[in-house]
């Protein structure tokens, strides 16, 4: 504490020195990949009920290499037709049959709340599906009406093969209404989408000989290339579909589609506006406190670089821990997310079916520093990694609010915030691997018996660091005359109050009478300060 | 440079200090009574705008209706808890500030002052425009009655009589209690 004549100006000496670190700081290059397969073993133990971080803390822990750039959507196709609806043959139908959720999962279009515009073009009868639900259609309307009717079952034969039985269905697709000149359609299934092959022509050319093209890209394609034999040209892919004006690009002519994403090796991250699911509010205490935000820009492009995938970034929580020294963490909930890189289904399918779950990001003053996520299968198991040798942050296992170490042969005990857990490990020491802790500990109560203001705040402070445990009261004592700092302990944590004595360097620990105890009804160690500890 | 720019250097974000500070401590010592807080909630206040200066979005508002927006937070926490906020300054590596009998004598006389400013500067707008422009010229810019009665295009008797009907409305007024 400092005694100052003239606050103002002494204040502004401190903001100063403040303003210049802080404000002219220079950013460290910000990590790309972030999860080692390591977390896979530390995930594992977890899940058995502790966990021991092999690594250990206090050297840089070896990062995995990138993996390999999975194979983006695209290759070489002969252009089948989308065909005259007058074509199709009808095909029975059940209605009201919502497509499977692994389609609306795929295509970003279908996730988008059903508007005014999103019904089905008139005269549309002979739609090749098999299940149709029109609380599920969607319309595309840019330059070219596209109409997206998502079902359980397409039918594609039905408009191109006379003889084929219009029942047989190839299982979840899509089919397009496309209103150029007559309405005309298009099916493919949920893996011809996948595999960026669903293309088809229009057959309708224009005056200047450009032929048109439809074609359905999966979420995390931000931009498709189009080859035919006479000419090459790109789009970008908004809402899931392209109409493209090519020369020589009818049905039957050779095509090459290439894919690309934003950020090459992962997919772009997909902002989702709807419900979070139960099951990742319920797992992450964060999520039902606090108010939700929006992650700064740098944390949002940190998570669309570790390939978060699909991302509930209205409904992110800022956590900052009691021990706040300037690390805390953003938490946001996310779908098709697994520990690994590139996580996104487009790019690591199969092994990405972990649906819903929540990263964390560790920020020190808005420059994310690492990030971790896990399904939501995986959260009530908890995990936690290293970043460097100093920050260690993740996930407890439900129910755990402790977790332990031991820095250069002291012990250290961390409290776990909103579900979430982020230690900053002092400059130069050396962690021991952490140990989560769930039994409960001694709840410390500190009143202040001077009127020097803001005096049991800093004895809390002195008390946290030392036993490594927050007080969770500070108040005023009865009255504010008391010249000397006094220790008391409820049966059972002495040791506790004996640590506490040792850090105020008060001569011996009391029992906690009836009338401190109306004071700190659940308290087990009761600090009353005295004038004694005044600086 | 914006207004955001020059917050996000420490010569900007210094002159903000500076231009915003009396009156801030103004605005919690009437709030709260008490120099000793005030310092806290003031300190508190600017430490955490500076930590949180890259969040400041001009297309909300400008720079001082964030900081009073900060500075309400401030106050409404330490009304709830029944103390100051210290984690923006320790996040800043800030040691705490104890006031002397001097400073704290220093806060309420600039409480004081950023009053009597905030009164008179209500009162001036109360005046007629020729005797406010003319009180302005005389009182805030110093200049001669010559000076005036020429740029006014009036007499110079006329302005001094502007003047001192001008100077007896303000002493009234702050007698009256517009403090």
């Amino acid at each position: 504490v400092k005694r100052t004549d003239d606050f103002l100006a002494d204040l502004e000496t401190q903001l100063g020195a403040a303003a210049a670190g802080r404000l002219r700081r220079r950013r460290r290059p910000r990590v790309a990949a972030v999860l080692r397969p390591a977390l896979v073993a530390v995930v594992a133990a977890a899940a058995v009920g502790a966990f021991v971080l092999a690594d250990g803390i206090g050297t840089d822990p070896e990062r995995a290499a990138d993996p390999p750039p999975p194979a983006l959507p695209g290759g070489a196709l002969l252009l089948p037709p989308a065909v005259p609806l007058d074509d199709c043959a009808e095909v029975v139908r059940s209605d009201d049959q919502s497509p499977p959720q692994e389609l609306i999962d795929e295509l970003e279009i279908l996730r988008r709340p059903q508007g005014a515009q999103d019904t089905m073009p008139a005269m549309t009868l002979t739609v090749p599906v098999t299940e149709l639900s029109l609380s599920h259609v969607r319309r595309w309307k840019r330059e070219v009406p596209v109409t997206l009717v998502p079902s359980a079952g397409v039918v594609p034969r039905a408009c191109t093969e006379p003889d084929a039985r219009p029942s047989a269905s190839e299982g979840p697709g899509v089919c397009v209404i496309v209103e150029l000149d007559r309405p005309r359609t298009a099916c493919w299934t949920l893996a011809q989408i996948r595999a960026g092959k669903a293309v088809a022509a229009l057959d309708a050319p224009q005056a200047d000989d450009t032929d048109f093209v439809v074609a359905l890209m999966p979420d995390g394609v931000r931009e498709v290339t189009f080859q035919t034999p006479q000419e090459r040209d790109s789009y970008t892919v908004e809402e899931t579909v392209v109409v493209a004006g090519l020369k020589g690009a009818r049905s039957g002519d050779r095509i090459t589609v290439t894919t690309s994403t934003e950020t090459g090796a992962c997919s772009d991250l997909i902002v989702e506006r709807g419900t979070v699911p139960e099951d990742v509010m319920r797992a992450v205490p964060a999520f039902t406190r606090g108010t939700p935000q929006e992650p700064p820009a740098d944390v949002v492009e940190f998570l669309r670089r570790s390939g978060a995938g699909h991302a509930w970034l209205n409904d992110a929580r800022w956590i900052l821990p009691p021990r706040d020294e300037g690390v805390g963490a953003w938490v946001v909930p996310v779908r098709d997310t697994r520990s690994g890189d590139c996580r996104h289904p487009l790019l690591q399918r199969p092994e990405n079916v972990g649906g819903a779950g929540a990263c964390l990001v560790a920020v020190r003053e808005d420059e994310a520093l690492g990030a971790m996520c896990l399904g939501a299968d995986d959260l009530p198991g908890g995990a936690i990694m290293p970043i460097g040798s100093r920050i260690v942050f993740g996930f407890p296992p439900k129910g755990v609010m402790h977790a332990r170490t031991t820095i250069d042969g002291v012990p250290a005990t961390y409290q776990v915030t909103d579900g979430v857990l982020i230690v900053e490990i002092p400059e130069g020491g050396k962690a021991e691997p952490f140990e989560w802790h769930s039994a409960s500990e001694p709840r410390i109560a500190v009143l202040n018996g001077t009127s020097i203001s803001g005096l049991g705040a800093s004895v809390a402070n002195r008390i946290g660091a030392a036993t490594g445990v927050e007080p969770a009261r500070i108040g005023d004592y009865l009255e504010q005359t008391r010249s000397e700092t006094l220790v008391l302990a409820a049966s059972g944590h002495r040791s506790t109050a004996e640590a506490i004595r040792r850090e105020l360097r008060v001569n011996t620990v009391g029992a906690i009478d009836g009338g401190v105890r109306s004071l700190a009804p659940d308290a087990d160690v009761v600090v009353i300060v005295g004038a004694d500890l005044a600086p | 440079m914006t207004e955001q720019e020059q917050l996000r250097t420490p010569e900007g974000f210094t002159a903000f200090y500076r231009r915003h500070a009396p009156p801030l401590t103004a605005f919690f010592l009437r709030r709260t009574g008490d120099a000793e807080v005030t310092a806290d909630l003031v300190a508190e206040t600017f430490a955490a705008a500076l930590t949180s200066v890259k969040g400041f979005d001009p297309d909300r508002g400008p720079a001082v209706a964030w900081l009073y927006g900060i500075a309400r937070n401030q106050l409404g926490s330490a009304q709830r808890r029944g103390r100051v906020e210290d984690r923006a300054r320790r996040r800043l590596g800030m040691e705490p500030l104890q006031l002397t009998d001097a400073a704290i004598e220093r806060v309420e006389a600039l409480a004081a002052a950023e009053g009597t400013a905030r009164a008179l500067n209500e009162l001036m707008g109360d005046l007629p425009p020729e005797q406010r422009a003319a009180v302005e010229a005389r009182v805030v810019h110093e200049l001669d009655y010559a000076e005036i009665a020429t740029a006014s295009d009036a007499s110079e008797t006329v302005i001094r009589q502007r003047v001192s009907r001008g100077l007896s409305r303000l002493r009234s007024g702050l007698k009256g209690g517009a403090l």
